[in-house]
């Protein structure tokens, strides 16, 4: 059935007509016959010594290149002997980041899953892997639930995956350098996701199903610049000290200002925060501490990618230039009531504060904003000519 | 494991709408099913999922295999992106005309116990306390042929493959494994057609190059969903 063809069809449909027609059958059966149902699933079989003892996989998905990475394996069903050592659905394998700065080999751990017909609570994994992925599905097309307080973004309830993305696009106008001073996450449970910096794989804790979460930044920090060493600033300092759960306020004062994170940064390149689990997360809450010693150097517009799916796009607020408290911001993935109330006063909807808004209601003004005097323009069109100015260097006094 | 509290409220949420969604998810386990020749049972993959689909329809089975056979040759490996992007499509809107479709009702599940003659008796099916790697004995599964079976890509509907594997012992240290005990199926790209000189054959899963996108240290095969 192609358009292209300009030459009118030599052999014109027999029957153009919706009348009863023989060859639709026969069409149907040579589609069939041409293209043979496979009987077999794809598999690999490993031929081990009868009685080997098996702890677990590790696994590197495909990584051609970050449009390749779609060919990965997402669902992997593993048995032994015919035994089932994943749940029935599979173990969900993450999508390889389409780049070689990182280990992203993966962690599976087998040991027997009760057999599907048995409702065991391996299949309630199942269900909530199901239920979640449903639940995107329909927050794309509108239906879903969403986040019911205005943001940048009109955000999912609790987007479930196995790697989250902050990438940052812009500085609040500094051409060279990007950071933040704390980031914390926070399962869909309000417990805080607990984040190590190393390429080693999490340690073992006490309790097996709680979720850590790995990262990786892209550049790593200001050390990567030539001629810079032991800058304090590295990544991991985002995550110290380590968050309290979700429904107690974060810590109000100011972190020290080598307790950050900064990296070197130009316009028009994205700074990334990696982060990537070994079961799928579910994130139910973001809360950002924008970088603070130098306001211009904080990170202004960002993206949030969950499974390389867009959950958020909006802008941070600058930190407050005086000596004022820890100024966090917060980003909702949640629907919880309480945790709402909460952390809405810590929303920022930066909409409201640099577009003209009238709003009538029958005549009457109900509200107006107009833009913030205070907001400088757009840090990348500010940054343009100041960007081909050397980098300045930085340093923070390190602490005995 | 430790989501299944936490997202249980989206289950509920989900209800009678999930049905065309639930049908696409069916057709993965009603392949498998048939694929391994009832070694699984066909309820069993469907087990712990209640609610109604459209499993065993006639209708949707002539639908999920007419939306999955694909109607132009498997494109060249190198030039697929437009492709893939129509199969997408084409899967979006058979998801929209599944979910269209009235869910018939549907028979309960058969329990069939004696169809997992094929597997041995598992120890402590009460799988809530996953051992770690590592860390703590527990139920460590021992046996001889490990069978990984692919149920999904991560979008692709031609290919699927795989960068690198290492399989574990019991303390979590890597298990040497030589190229003779591993084997695919399909086997690599050569499988179909191509003259036989595509390198991503399935021993590059075992190569000590895994953090890379040099496709050479890497095994591509082709994939088909499987089929209802």
């Amino acid at each position: 059935m192609s358009n292209h063809n300009p030459k009118p069809n030599p052999h014109p449909h027999p029957h153009p007509h919706p009348n009863p027609n023989p060859n639709l059958t026969l069409t149907l059966t040579l589609t069939l016959t041409r293209q043979p149902q496979r009987a077999a699933p794809c598999t690999l079989t490993v031929q081990l010594p009868a009685g080997s003892r098996l702890g677990g996989m590790r696994v590197w998905n495909y990584n051609k290149s970050a449009e390749d990475a779609s060919r990965g394996v997402r669902w992997l069903r593993v048995e032994l002997d015919g035994a089932l050592l994943s749940p029935a659905r599979g173990f969900e394998l993450r999508k390889a980041p389409g780049h070689a700065r990182f280990d992203f080999g993966q962690t599976l751990h087998l040991h027997p899953h009760a057999p599907p017909d048995e409702p065991p609570p391996a299949d309630a994994a199942d269900a909530a892997a199901a239920a979640a992925a449903d639940a995107v599905a329909r927050w794309r097309t509108g239906r879903g639930r969403h986040v019911p307080v205005a943001q940048d973004y009109f955000a999912p309830v609790h987007p479930r995956g196995l790697s989250v993305r902050l990438r940052l696009l812009t500085s609040w106008g500094d051409p060279h350098y990007l950071g933040l001073d704390a980031l914390q996450l926070f399962g869909a449970d309000g417990e805080p996701l607990r984040v190590h910096s190393g390429t080693a794989p999490p340690p073992p804790h006490g309790r097996a199903d709680r979720a850590d979460l790995r990262v990786h930044a892209t550049p790593a920090d200001i050390n990567s610049l030539p001629g810079v060493h032991g800058d304090p600033r590295t990544v991991d300092k985002l995550f110290a000290p380590a968050a309290e759960p979700a429904r107690l306020p974060p810590p109000p004062a100011r972190k020290p200002p080598a307790d950050v994170w900064l990296a070197p940064w130009q316009p028009e390149q994205v700074n990334e925060l990696y982060f990537y689990a070994e079961a799928p997360v579910s994130l139910g809450l973001l809360r950002v501490l924008n970088y603070s010693k130098s306001c211009a150097r904080g990170a202004r517009d960002f993206e949030l990618l969950v499974d390389d799916m867009l959950v958020y796009q909006g802008e941070l607020r600058a930190a407050a230039a005086d000596g004022a408290g820890a100024a966090w911001q917060s980003v909702l993935f949640t629907d919880a009531r309480e945790l709402l109330q909460q952390e809405a006063p810590r929303v920022h909807h930066a909409k409201g504060e640099h577009d003209h808004v009238l709003l009538i209601n029958s005549g009457q003004v109900v509200s107006r904003a107009a833009p913030s005097p205070t907001a400088p323009p757009r840090a990348q069109g500010h940054a343009k000519g100041a960007a081909d100015a050397p980098r300045p260097s930085t340093a923070v006094p390190t602490r005995a | 494991m430790e989501l299944a509290e936490v997202e249980a409220p989206l289950e509920a949420v989900g209800g009678a709408e999930r049905s065309g969604d639930l049908a696409l998810g069916d057709r993965l386990g009603l392949g498998d099913s048939l694929g391994l020749g009832d070694s699984l049972g066909l309820g069993d993959s469907l087990g712990g999922r209640p609610e109604p689909g459209a499993r065993g329809s006639p209708t949707l089975g002539l639908h999920a295999s007419l939306g999955h056979t694909p109607a132009a040759p498997r494109p060249k490996e190198e030039a697929e992106e437009e492709e893939a992007a129509e199969a997408e499509a084409d899967d979006e809107a058979l998801r929209l005309a599944l979910a269209e479709l009235p869910s018939p009702p549907r028979p309960s599940p058969p329990r069939e116990v004696d169809g997992l003659g094929g597997c041995a008796p598992v120890e402590g099916r009460a799988a809530h306390s996953a051992p770690g790697v590592g860390h703590g004995a527990g139920e460590v599964p021992g046996g001889g042929v490990l069978l990984c079976t692919v149920l999904g890509t991560w979008g692709d509907p031609h290919y699927h493959g795989l960068a690198g594997l290492e399989l574990l012992d019991a303390q979590g240290a890597p298990l040497a494994t030589r190229r003779d005990q591993l084997s695919a199926d399909p086997a690599d790209l050569n499988a179909i057609g191509g003259g036989g000189s595509d390198p991503r054959t399935v021993d590059k899963l075992l190569d000590r190059t895994r953090v890379t996108t040099n496709s050479a240290h890497m095994w591509l095969a082709p994939w088909q969903p499987p089929h209802v």
